[in-house]
């Protein structure tokens, strides 16, 4: 019975529900691609699976490679706590989203010996698509990297999500 | 070979018509963002003289066919393999043809670089040629060109020559 008022709520406001099912905004779950070059010339991310755990808060965990100061190539994973925010700009029905927050490396060199641990934050924008439910987020991520060496660095990251 | 007076102005009047005609049958498809957009991306260098050197940038389009960013990111260079640097960048950019919905486009400018590094400031300066695919679904583009530049290190300058330039542009 609420079904069928909702969809007449829907239909009574004239709201096509094409445009419901485009709204990634609101889905739960993101896998895809997350890749970031530094500085220093080291390579990090992976497969990247980002969820949606509160109303604009995502939590993204992604692996398995993570390089760091020149110790590579390394295995890893790392975890990002990200807030979504305006300015919701939009060209026709694409949107973009600023995103920022805190997160961090953990891992090891292939031979397990090196420790490799990089504190980093994120800024940057996400593009959600209209003619698929695909997030493109370009990142920067100013990085301190505790082992094995102490260093600072700068990354820069693309990721593309489809989202569920 | 010499060529006459005639023969230069009739190459000089089929050229000019065949440019009029380009511009003329692409002007109703062309999908390049209008004057007053804002976009975003990333932008990716590799030379022979430095290693992938990639920025964040932001894209102000403030008249039809120009382009102007601003855009953080690495300041690797043949001597420098850790920094931080600005990148700022002028284009003005010509539609070629369509590609479907898509349009081609040929993109002119340059590029300058100014940064802090492991070796001390590094500065760089270069024009840029690019060919610039714009999708019409979506406010997307890719970009790929040549982007040469001088290095200018603190012990001296190097000419980077060979090199490539990929980027991705989403335009609001």
């Amino acid at each position: 019975m609420r079904t069928l008022l909702a969809c007449a709520a829907v239909c009574a406001v004239g709201l096509p529900a094409t445009s419901q099912a485009a709204d990634i905004t609101r889905r739960k779950t993101g896998i895809g691609v997350n890749t970031a070059l530094t500085s220093r010339q080291d390579v990090q991310g992976g497969l990247a699976l980002t969820l949606r755990a509160r109303e604009q808060m995502l939590v993204r965990i992604s692996t398995p490679f993570v390089q760091a100061v020149r110790v590579n190539p390394g295995w890893g994973a790392g975890a990002d706590v990200l807030w979504r925010f305006g300015p919701e700009l939009k060209n026709d029905g694409t949107k973009l989203f600023l995103r920022t927050g805190p997160g961090l490396l953990v891992g090891t060199d292939r031979y397990g010996v090196d420790s490799l641990a990089i504190l980093q934050g994120t800024a940057g924008a996400e593009v959600h698509l209209t003619t698929a439910p695909v997030t493109i987020a370009l990142e920067v991520r100013p990085q301190l990297v505790v082992a094995p060496y102490a260093a600072v660095d700068l990354a820069v990251g693309t990721e593309v999500s489809w989202w569920f | 070979m010499v060529l006459s007076p005639q023969a230069v102005r009739l190459a000089v009047v089929l050229s000019t018509s065949a440019v009029l005609i380009l511009a003329s049958t692409n002007a109703h498809a062309d999908a390049s963002p209008e004057a007053g957009a804002v976009g975003v991306g990333v932008i990716h260098r590799v030379g022979t003289e430095a290693a992938t050197r990639s920025h964040l940038v932001a894209w102000l389009r403030p008249a039809e066919r120009l382009s102007f960013g601003a855009g953080l990111g690495h300041a690797t260079t043949q001597l420098a393999r850790s920094g931080l640097s600005v990148r700022v960048s002028a284009a003005a950019d010509v539609p070629i043809t369509d590609i479907g919905e898509s349009t081609l486009l040929i993109e002119g400018g340059a590029v300058a670089t100014l940064g802090v590094s492991n070796e001390g400031p590094v500065t760089t300066l270069g024009p840029a040629v690019r060919l610039v695919w714009q999708a019409a679904a979506e406010p997307i583009a890719l970009t790929a060109g040549w982007s040469p530049e001088v290095q200018l290190l603190p012990d001296g300058g190097v000419f980077d020559a060979p090199s490539g330039e990929l980027s991705l542009r989403l335009w609001f």
